[in-house]
C-alpha cells in the first residue's frame, strides 16, 4: 500500500529482516520520476550572491513498487551586506538542513534497531528554523536571511517558510503561490493600503527574517506534489523580475528543468537583474504532462 | 537608500532604549557624552538617560541657574550621516520639532527650553520628566495592565491628541506608543519624542530600519492624518492590555489576537472600542480624539458592576437551565454512546443491554432489541440494517424497521468499539485486541488483524485503508482487503480516541495527552497538539478545525493545517465525549454533567444543559435538534 510507510515499518511481515535490500536497481516501467533544477546568479548590479541554495533527493525503492520521490530543497536570501549576507545564507541552510536531514531523512534508512520515534514533521522544521535563526544571531549578528525550505517525502510535501521567498506549486497550464511574503508591503496590500503595483516599489521591507527578533516562528504549509506538478522556490530576485505567468510558460516550454531555471535567471536578468537571482525546479516527471488541470 | 537595500521592520535600533542601569557600556563608542561635559557654556551633563541608533538624552543641569539646581533633559541627535543632503535633512527635521515643541503648552508635553547644534550634532533642551516610559513599566511587571489603569492613561492621552489635533493646522503625533508615553510618579502622564522617527526614517544606508508596529497601515502611503493617532493610542492600548507587542507579530494584525484570549478581565465594551481605533479604513475609526475618550470612559464602568448573574435568583430547577429539551426518553441504565439518526428514527444503546429506536420527532418508543449485556457502542446504520457491537462480544445486524435479528458475529472480547461499513465489509474493534472485517451481508468474519491490547477505538476508512486505534499505543493503519499493517505509528499510551479525517491527514488523540495529525498515506505525524489531560475524546472536523476534548477539562479548537490551538472552553471536568460541530456552533458533554454549546467562532458559551450526571455520550446534531445521552439514564433531544 503505502510504500514509505513499509520502509518506516521494520516489522511489517514484508520487510522483516530485510535492512537496506530495499536500494536496488530501479525497476521498469515506473522510474523515479522527480526532477530537479537549479540556477542561482548575482545579477546584473551586485558584485556578489547572498543567496544560498540547497538541492538534495534521494530514491528508495522496494519490492517493485513505484520509487518514493524525498528531496529537502532550500533558497535563501541573505542581507546586511558585505560578506555578511552570504554567510548568514549559508550558516542557516546548513544548519536547518543538517538537523531536518538527521531527524527525518536519517529514520528513512534506520536498520530498525533505533527507536522507532517519528517526530512530527512540523515540528522538525519549526525546530530546524528556530535553530538556523539562533546560528544567525550569534555568527552573524550584523546580518539576516529569508529562508523557503521545503522536504518532499512522496507525494507530500512541507514547506517552512520566512521572509520574501517564494515556493510556487505548478502543472502545465497553472502556477499558484503558496507562501505569503513577510513584507510590510505585501501586508499592505492584504489590508488594501496599496496596490500590488505600487507594493513593488518597497517590496524588501521585511518584518520577519532569520537573524532578526529574538524569536522566530516560520509559516508552516502542507500540500500534495502529485506526479506531473513541479515545484519552484525562488528569491525576489526571480519573482520580483518576471511575472508568475511568464514563470510558469519559461518553465513548461524548457527541455530539462537546469535549462528551465537558467531561462528564468537569463529572463531576470534581462529585466534589469537588480537583485542576486536563485531558483530551484523540482518537478514530478518531465516534460510536463499536458491535459486538463487537476490542480485544486 | 538604494531599491535593493534590504530593510527590517522589527525591534529597531531606531528605538531610543533606556539604559536600566546607567551602564554606559552598551553604548555605540564614542558615541555619547561623557559626564561633566558643558554644552554652550551652559548645560552640564550629569548622565546619560537613554540612547538610540542615531542620539541619546542626557540629564543636565543648566548653570545659569547658579542659585536652584535646574534639571533639564539635554536631548542629542548625532548627525554623521557621510551623505550632506541626508545630514540636511536630519538638521531640518530636528529644527522642526523643535518648533514644534516651541508652539505647544499643554501640561502633558514637555516644555523646550533651547535649541543649539555643536560639532555636527544638534541639541534640544528640554523640561525634565521624572518617571518611567510605559515600555519600560511593562517590561518590569511582566503582565498586562488593569483596564481601569489603561482607560486611565488613554484618557489622559486622548486629551493630549484632542490639543494637538486642534492646532491650526493640526499636528499630528505620528509615533504614538508605549515608549512614548512617561507616567510620572504623581500618575500624570507626558508625551514624548515629538516628530523625530520621521526624521531619521531615511537614516544610513544599510541601518536596520524599524517600525514600531503600532503606526496605522495609511501612514506607510505617506498619508498623516489625526485618525492615524487614534490607531496607534488603539495599538498602544492593545499591546498594554494583552502583553503582546506589536512589533513582534506581523504589521496590522491586532483583530487576529483579541485581547480578552489573553486577558479575559477585559470588558467586551473595552475591547470594541479598541478594535475600532484599529479599523485599516480611516473611515471607521472614531472621528476624534474626544470621541475615543467618550466611548473608552464608557466601556469601563468604573464600581458599576451588574450583579444579576444567572441562578442568583434561582427560583426552581428550570431557571438555571438555558434551553429545555424538546423530549426526553428514560431508559433503565447509562447511556454512555453516542445516538445515530437514519429517516427520522434515532438508534442509542444503553447500559440496560438494549438498543432502542425512537421517532426523532417527538422520543416516542418505535423498538428495541436486547443483547445480553450492557452496551457502550455507537450503531452503525447500513443500508437497511443496524450494526452494535456488546458487552456480551458480539456485533449484532438488526433490520432498521422492527430490530430482527439478522445475524451476530461473535468475537473474543467485549465490543467498545463502534463499527464502520465500507465496501459492503463491517470494520469494528473488539476487546480481544482484534480489529475484524466482517461480510454485513453474511456476518461472516473476512479477516482479522490482531494488536496487542483491546481495540475500542472505532475504525475508518481513507483510501481502502483501515484506521484505528489501540490500547496497545499505536494507530494501525492496515491494508482493506488483507488486514496487512501498511503502517503503524506508537503514541506510547493507549489510543481509545477514533480517527477522523483531515484532508490527507487523519486526526487523533492519544491517552499521552496529544491530538495528533498523521499523514494518510505515510504513517507520517505531521504535528501534534499537547493537552493537560489524556485525549480520550475523538476529534471532529469541521471546514479546517479540529474540535477534541481532553480529560484537562477543556474543548479545544485547533487549527487543522498547523496545529495551533484556535481557543479553548474550560467544562472544569474531563471531556471524554466526542464533539459534534456545525459552522456555529460545537457540542460536547462534560463529566460537569453539562452538555455544553459552545461558540465555534470564539469558543465562548452559548448556552448548557445540565443533566442528571456526567455526559460521556457523543452528541449529534440533526436538523436544528442536538441529541445525547447522559449516564442520568435519559436520552435527551435539545433545540441547537
Amino acid at each position: 500500500m503505502s510504500f514509505l510507510g513499509r520502509i518506516l515499518n521494520r516489522e511489517s511481515q514484508h520487510l522483516e529482516g530485510a535492512p537496506l535490500d530495499a536500494v536496488q536497481a530501479l525497476p521498469s516501467p515506473s522510474r523515479h520520476d522527480l526532477q530537479v533544477g537549479l540556477a542561482s546568479d548575482p545579477g546584473q548590479v551586485r558584485e556578489r550572491n547572498e543567496d544560498t541554495c540547497l538541492a538534495w533527493q534521494f530514491v528508495l525503492t522496494h519490492d517493485g513498487e513505484p520509487p518514493a520521490p524525498m528531496g529537502l530543497f532550500i533558497v535563501a536570501d541573505g542581507m546586511g551586506g558585505h560578506v555578511l549576507g552570504a554567510q548568514a545564507s549559508a550558516l542557516a541552510t546548513r544548519t536547518a538542513a543538517r538537523y531536518v536531514l538527521r531527524h527525518i531523512v536519517l529514520a528513512l534508512v534506520s536498520d530498525g534497531s533505533e527507536a522507532a520515534d517519528r517526530p512530527p514533521i512540523r515540528e522538525v522544521l519549526s525546530a530546524s528554523v528556530r535553530l538556523a535563526h539562533q546560528a544567525v544571531l550569534h555568527r552573524c549578528p550584523e546580518a539576516g536571511t529569508t529562508m523557503t525550505m521545503a522536504l518532499l517525502l512522496g507525494n507530500s510535501l512541507h514547506i517552512a517558510h520566512v521572509g520574501d521567498s517564494r515556493a510556487y506549486l505548478g502543472q502545465r497550464g497553472q502556477i499558484q503561490l503558496l507562501t505569503r511574503d513577510h513584507s510590510l508591503a505585501a501586508r499592505l496590500v492584504d489590508v488594501g493600503q496599496i496596490t500590488p503595483e505600487e507594493a513593488a516599489a518597497q517590496r524588501n521591507v521585511l518584518y520577519k527574517a532569520l537573524g532578526q527578533g529574538a524569536e522566530i516562528e516560520p509559516d508552516i504549509l502542507c500540500h500534495d506534489l502529485l506526479p506531473g506538478q513541479y515545484l519552484l522556490l525562488c528569491c525576489d530576485g526571480l519573482w520580483g523580475q518576471v511575472s508568475d505567468e511568464v514563470m510558469a510558460a519559461i518553465v513548461e516550454t524548457a527541455p530539462t528543468p537546469d535549462l528551465a531555471c537558467q531561462r528564468l535567471v537569463a529572463e531576470a536578468n534581462q529585466h534589469g537583474g537588480e537583485d542576486n537571482i536563485s531558483v530551484i525546479l523540482a518537478a514530478r516527471g518531465w516534460p510536463l504532462p499536458g491535459g486538463e488541470p487537476r490542480m485544486p | 537608500m538604494s531599491k535593493t537595500q534590504k530593510r527590517w521592520l522589527a525591534m529597531s535600533s531606531l528605538d531610543t532604549r533606556r539604559i536600566s542601569k546607567g551602564t554606559p557600556t552598551a553604548l555605540e563608542p564614542g558615541g555619547t557624552l561623557p559626564g561633566r561635559t558643558i554644552l554652550q557654556d551652559r548645560y552640564e551633563i550629569l548622565s546619560l538617560q537613554a540612547v538610540g541608533g542615531m542620539g541619546a538624552v542626557y540629564k543636565a543641569r543648566d548653570l545659569r541657574f547658579s542659585a536652584v539646581h535646574k534639571i533639564v533633559a539635554v536631548k542629542e541627535m548625532n548627525n554623521s550621516a557621510p551623505d550632506a543632503g541626508l545630514r540636511r535633512i536630519g538638521i531640518r527635521q530636528f529644527e522642526r520639532e523643535a518648533n514644534i515643541l516651541a508652539s505647544l503648552s499643554h501640561p502633558a508635553i514637555p516644555k523646550i527650553f533651547d535649541f543649539f547644534s555643536e560639532d555636527n550634532r544638534s541639541y534640544l533642551v528640554l523640561e525634565f520628566i521624572e518617571g518611567q516610559t510605559l515600555e519600560d513599566i511593562l517590561e518590569e511587571r511582566r503582565q498586562p495592565f488593569s483596564q481601569e489603569e489603561a482607560v486611565e492613561l488613554a484618557l489622559q492621552i486622548c486629551d493630549v491628541l484632542a490639543y494637538l489635533h486642534s492646532r491650526r493646522p493640526p499636528v499630528i503625533f505620528r509615533d504614538m506608543k508605549p515608549g512614548n508615553v512617561m507616567l510620572r510618579p504623581d500618575g500624570r502622564v507626558m508625551v514624548i519624542d515629538f516628530g523625530i522617527a520621521k526624521a531619521f526614517e531615511h537614516g544610513q544606508r544599510g541601518t536596520m530600519i524599524g517600525t514600531e508596529g503600532y503606526s496605522p497601515p495609511e501612514q506607510y502611503r505617506g498619508t498623516a492624518e489625526p485618525r492615524g493617532d487614534l490607531y496607534a493610542l488603539g495599538a498602544t492600548l492593545h499591546h498594554l492590555l494583552s502583553g503582546r507587542d506589536p512589533r513582534l507579530e506581523p504589521p496590522f494584525t491586532f483583530h487576529e489576537r483579541p485581547i480578552r484570549l489573553s486577558n479575559p478581565d477585559i470588558s467586551p465594551a473595552l475591547e470594541a472600542a479598541i478594535m475600532k481605533s484599529l479599523a485599516y479604513d480611516v473611515q471607521e475609526r472614531f472621528e476624534s480624539a474626544t470621541e475615543m475618550a467618550q466611548a473608552l470612559s464608557e466601556a469601563v464602568p468604573g464600581g458599576r458592576r451588574v450583579t444579576t448573574g444567572l441562578g442568583t435568583g434561582a427560583t426552581g430547577t428550570a431557571s438555571y437551565q438555558d434551553v429545555l429539551p424538546k423530549w426526553t426518553f428514560k431508559c433503565e441504565d447509562e447511556v454512555r454512546s453516542s445516538p445515530r439518526m437514519a429517516d427520522g428514527v434515532l438508534f442509542v444503546g444503553c447500559y440496560d443491554h438494549n438498543i432502542y429506536a425512537l421517532d426523532a420527532a417527538d422520543g416516542s418508543f418505535l423498538w428495541k432489541f436486547a443483547t445480553e449485556d450492557g452496551i457502550a457502542s455507537t450503531p452503525c446504520i447500513y443500508q437497511d440494517l443496524v450494526l452494535i457491537g456488546s458487552e456480551d462480544g458480539s456485533l449484532y445486524a438488526l433490520s432498521r424497521q422492527g430490530g430482527r435479528l439478522r445475524w451476530t458475529c461473535p468475537t473474543g472480547g467485549r465490543i467498545r468499539s463502534s463499527a464502520r461499513v465500507e465496501y459492503d465489509h463491517a470494520f469494528v474493534g473488539s476487546d480481544d485486541g482484534c480489529l475484524y472485517a466482517i461480510n454485513v451481508q453474511s456476518g461472516r468474519v473476512v479477516w482479522k488483524f490482531q494488536s496487542a491490547a483491546p481495540i475500542r477505538s472505532t475504525p475508518l476508512i481513507v483510501s481502502e485503508q483501515v484506521l484505528v486505534g489501540s490500547e496497545d499505543g499505536y494507530v494501525y493503519a492496515l491494508a482493506m482487503r488483507s488486514g496487512s499493517i501498511t503502517w503503524k505509528y506508537d503514541t506510547h499510551r493507549r489510543v481509545t480516541s477514533s480517527p477522523a479525517l483531515y484532508e490527507s491527514l487523519i486526526c487523533i488523540g492519544s491517552a499521552d495527552g496529544n491530538l495528533y495529525a498523521i499523514n494518510v498515506s505515510s504513517g507520517w505525524p505531521v504535528w501534534r497538539f499537547r493537552t493537560r489531560g489524556s485525549v480520550v475524546s475523538s476529534p471532529a472536523v469541521f471546514g479546517d478545525t479540529v474540535y477534541v476534548g481532553s480529560a484537562d477539562g477543556c474543548l479545544y479548537a485547533v487549527d487543522a493545517e498547523t496545529g495551533r490551538q484556535r481557543w479553548k472552553y474550560d467544562t472544569g471536568q474531563p471531556v471524554t465525549s466526542s464533539p459534534a460541530a456545525t459552522e456555529d456552533v460545537v457540542y460536547v458533554g462534560s463529566n460537569d454533567g453539562a452538555l455544553h454549546a459552545v461558540d465555534a467562532g470564539q469558543g465562548r458559551r452559548r448556552w448548557r444543559y445540565i443533566t442528571g450526571g456526567p455526559v460521556p455520550s457523543s452528541p449529534i446534531v440533526v436538523g436544528g435538534v442536538v441529541y445525547v445521552g447522559s449516564t442520568d439514564h435519559v436520552v435527551y433531544a435539545l433545540p441547537a
